[in-house]
């Protein structure tokens, strides 16, 4: 969509310049990784419904730690999600590069998996942290509409910001704009702008390291949560997640 | 080995075991006898520490179950615990036998034993009830834990098969916790201890079992009952003296009920 569809009400003047075309599918290629992560957190929390016996039952009579698990499950996701990244980057090179017809391949694609493996356990460990607070307070059958809110903030705070009306507070604080700030990055080769139309400009750009550490202070918060919350899980059935 | 003290267990704010207590020491055998809905499940999900007592404690070798972490001298059949990956059941073997530290090849034996070899490639909810029933009891078993809690290891299962587990439990070395509601199955384990649980509330222990099958039921009052039960309302009593119904003569403790009527 992006290549063929959009790409068509782009001005003349910015199609012919490899500069906007790299940065446009930089942030395509953003937009795609985040989304891809936000998708894979629906179902992650119903991977965490049904564990809420399992999960407790080797913890308190198997040879796993909480910590471990969770370090184990994590290092699992973060390998997942860079595989992913992967795909998504070879898709993304191959139909810009044909759409545009110029070499599109990106800057860092090392940097790229990294980012969206961190991307991939940020969005494990709040599809976690979203069961464990269900259960926690008795709303579990809230799950069918609960479980689309990482993707449904997701959509909406990364398009506030690939379309430019993004508050800055937004863009340096939300989880969910930093994975999409650092996978643009990656694939561009260097710091995106605020807003994309001053990619030309090279106006006010987002420093990646700033984006690694709230990322990485999500991460932890996240992390530490779930272990406490785990602790306080109670069985639920699979039928009590039914809605009809 | 497992202290139960007056526990109340229940969901939200129905209460379904209401004041048990009951303890088990290493290496005894006991079983717990009700009929379906009586609250067995429910106890074991207690034990297990998947369920929290609203009133009274749990201990398991000594230590509070809110404490209990790594403890790997117990394990369970309850089949709910064996879902922590959508794999198949020949992974699912590596995975708990790897968790729990027991021997992969003794769980293979057992499998072979069971002529359940095909259903290694299959997830457990893929199986049919018996097959999964056959297959968590190896996945208990398999660890030889100190202390093993069966939840109804025979339901479903074939009597070919079913005689095979109820040897591997006549030789067993631990403590086992047996619950069930087939009284045919009891003759099997004379050593054992017997507990009734109806309605939420357990009676018991009566021991050796054998001598207890041979008890008869009354539903009139009877002179130095061993036990009386209430059950639907009314007072049933056990004792050896000839009375309404002989206790064995219940292949199924449901079907006490029927009688009741």
């Amino acid at each position: 969509m992006g290549a063929y569809l959009f790409s068509r009400g782009i001005p003349k003047e910015f199609v012919d310049s490899y500069r906007f075309k790299i940065g446009y599918t930089a942030s395509w290629y953003g937009v795609a990784g985040t989304f891809s992560l936000a998708a894979l957190s629906v179902s992650l929390c119903y991977y965490f419904l049904f564990i809420t016996s399992s999960l407790p039952y080797i913890v308190k009579y198997g040879r796993v730690s909480l910590f471990s698990f969770f370090s184990q499950i994590i290092l699992g996701t973060f390998l997942y999600s860079s595989f992913l990244s992967a795909i998504l980057m070879i898709f993304t090179y191959g139909i810009f590069s044909r759409a545009f017809s110029t070499n599109l391949s990106p800057a860092m694609p090392v940097t790229a998996f990294l980012v969206i493996g961190m991307g991939g356990v940020f969005y494990y460990l709040l599809a976690a942290a979203i069961i464990f607070i269900l259960i926690l307070i008795k709303k579990v059958k809230s799950v069918r509409l609960v479980s689309f809110f990482p993707m449904m903030i997701s959509y909406a705070l990364v398009y506030l910001q690939v379309f430019g009306v993004a508050d800055k507070t937004i863009i340096y604080t939300s989880p969910f704009n930093n994975i999409y700030t650092l996978t643009a990055y990656a694939y561009l080769g260097k710091p995106i702008p605020f807003k994309w139309g001053e990619v030309i400009r090279e106006f006010q750009l987002l420093h990646p390291l700033n984006s690694v550490i709230i990322l990485l202070v999500w991460m932890i918060i996240l992390f530490l949560m779930n272990i406490y919350l785990m602790r306080n899980i109670k069985e639920i059935p699979i039928e009590e997640f039914r809605q009809l | 080995m497992l202290e139960i003290i007056n526990i109340d267990v229940g969901y939200g704010k129905e209460t379904i075991l209401k004041n048990i207590s009951f303890d088990i020491q290493p290496q005894e055998k006991v079983v717990i006898l009700g009929p379906n809905g009586s609250g067995k499940t429910t106890l074991v999900k207690a034990i297990l520490g998947l369920l929290k007592p609203k009133n009274g404690s749990i201990k398991i070798f000594g230590k509070k179950i809110e404490e209990i972490q790594g403890e790997t001298r117990l394990a369970t059949n309850y089949p709910p615990v064996y879902s922590l990956l959508l794999v198949n059941v020949g992974d699912l073997l590596d995975l708990y036998i790897n968790l729990k530290g027991g021997d992969i090849e003794y769980a293979k034996a057992l499998i072979n034993d069971l002529g359940l070899e095909k259903v290694l490639k299959r997830k457990l909810h893929q199986l049919s009830a018996g097959q999964r029933i056959l297959v968590c009891n190896i996945l208990a078993i398999a660890s030889k834990p100190e202390f093993l809690i069966l939840d109804e290891p025979f339901e479903n299962v074939d009597p070919a098969r079913r005689g095979k587990i109820l040897n591997l439990l006549q030789n067993y070395q631990g403590a086992i916790l047996l619950i069930t509601h087939q009284l045919s199955v009891l003759s099997y384990f004379p050593d054992y201890s017997l507990y009734f649980i109806f309605e939420g509330k357990i009676y018991g222990p009566l021991r050796p079992l054998s001598k207890i099958l041979d008890v008869y039921i009354h539903l009139k009052e009877v002179e130095n009952p061993f036990l009386t039960i209430e059950v639907g309302g009314k007072k049933i009593h056990l004792s050896d003296k000839p009375g309404d119904y002989k206790l064995k003569d219940f292949i199924d403790i449901t079907k006490i009920y029927e009688v009741l009527v």
